[in-house]
């Protein structure tokens, strides 16, 4: 499933099929079992929770994955990284914490110290916009 | 003194020359040091790291397989470089030490790298303060002390291959001086911190590593 770039999504997105984002998604991103692939044109200012998270475009916010987080080379990721594994490749922009120690799933919440780019507040149940 | 980081291509080639600024070298190095940080982290369980280099993805999954450690990346040459470009030298200590002090907890393990090559003596101190404080008891430090200042417009990024192998790679950056600091004096910035390694190397940088009591 794709989510186009010209959809701006506020609120919280949640499913159980794999995803790629090209979009804006400002809230919450739930995908605990599947991949969540974040765009080149995609812009995220979100909590982010999948089991495999590849970032091509921008995210500001934790990402918590159950297996893994690749930040490719044109990434930008400002946000703390929970997941037992993590490749930043050369010339992804990084600012935040890696924390390899547990699953993922849970270590990255909204009680986690120190979140770079807390998204703001937002009302909940997804509000899609086409531009 | 065997020659722990072999900054020229070649034997024999003359230390530290003068680069073009568009060209990127790679050189691969012995350390000495790094072996003792490493396994001064690796008998903790779950230690924390903070590294103050530019991300390396590489340092990232290397230091994640062998110590299952949570990274906290304060990539200086950051704030380095926009003090830099603001031409505001006189802010570099204040941001320096609000940057280290949004680290939250004591930390195991501190990598500097060759950024106080970069700082002014004032700056200098006031980092190496900051770090003392954040480090925890029984926490290391390790960090590269060039001892020839001169004019820079390159950085290094230090890649781990091995736990005592590696690479350096030199690359264009913004013009900047490259500070250097006295054994005596780098040892009296971390007061309260014990020096357990310091090598001269052959290319006049000191890596030295040193322990919070």
């Amino acid at each position: 499933m794709n989510i186009g770039k010209s959809v701006i999504i506020k609120g919280e997105l949640s499913g159980s099929e794999d995803l790629t984002i090209e979009g804006q998604v400002e809230g919450k991103i739930e995908l605990r079992q599947n991949l969540l692939t974040i765009g080149p044109n995609a812009k995220i200012k979100a909590q982010v929770f999948a089991k495999t998270v590849v970032v091509e475009g921008q995210v500001h916010g934790n990402i918590s994955a159950g297996e893994r987080v690749d930040i490719r080379d044109k990434g930008v990721v400002e946000g703390n990284l929970a997941a037992p594994r993590v490749a930043i490749a050369d010339g992804a922009h990084f600012r935040g914490s890696i924390d390899m120690q547990t699953g993922g799933a849970k270590a990255v919440d909204a009680s986690d110290a120190r979140p770079a780019a807390a998204p703001q507040p937002v009302a909940a149940g997804p509000t899609a916009v086409a531009r | 003194m065997s020659p722990l980081f072999n900054w020229a291509a070649k034997k024999g080639e003359p230390v530290a020359p003068e680069r073009p600024a568009s060209l990127i070298t790679e050189n691969l190095s012995t350390s000495r040091a790094l072996p003792k940080f490493i396994a001064a982290l690796a008998h903790q369980s779950a230690p924390v790291l903070l590294d103050l280099g530019p991300v390396v993805g590489a340092n990232v999954s290397f230091f994640g397989d062998r110590l299952a450690c949570k990274m906290l990346i304060e990539d200086l040459h950051e704030t380095i470089g926009g003090v830099i470009t603001e031409r505001a030298p006189e802010t570099l200590a204040t941001r320096l030490t609000d940057r280290i002090s949004r680290v939250t907890g004591p930390v195991d393990g501190v990598l500097c790298w060759d950024v106080f090559d970069y700082l002014d003596r004032g700056s200098a101190r006031a980092l190496a303060s900051s770090l003392r404080d954040v480090l925890a008891a029984g926490g290391v430090l390790h960090g590269l002390f060039g001892t020839v200042a001169q004019p820079a417009s390159t950085r290094t990024r230090f890649i781990m291959q091995s736990e005592t192998a590696v690479k350096c790679r030199t690359e264009p950056w913004l013009a900047a001086s490259r500070h250097a600091y006295q054994t005596g004096e780098i040892t009296r910035m971390f007061e309260g911190l014990t020096v357990v390694e310091s090598v001269l190397l052959q290319n006049r940088t000191r890596e030295t590593l040193f322990r919070k009591r």
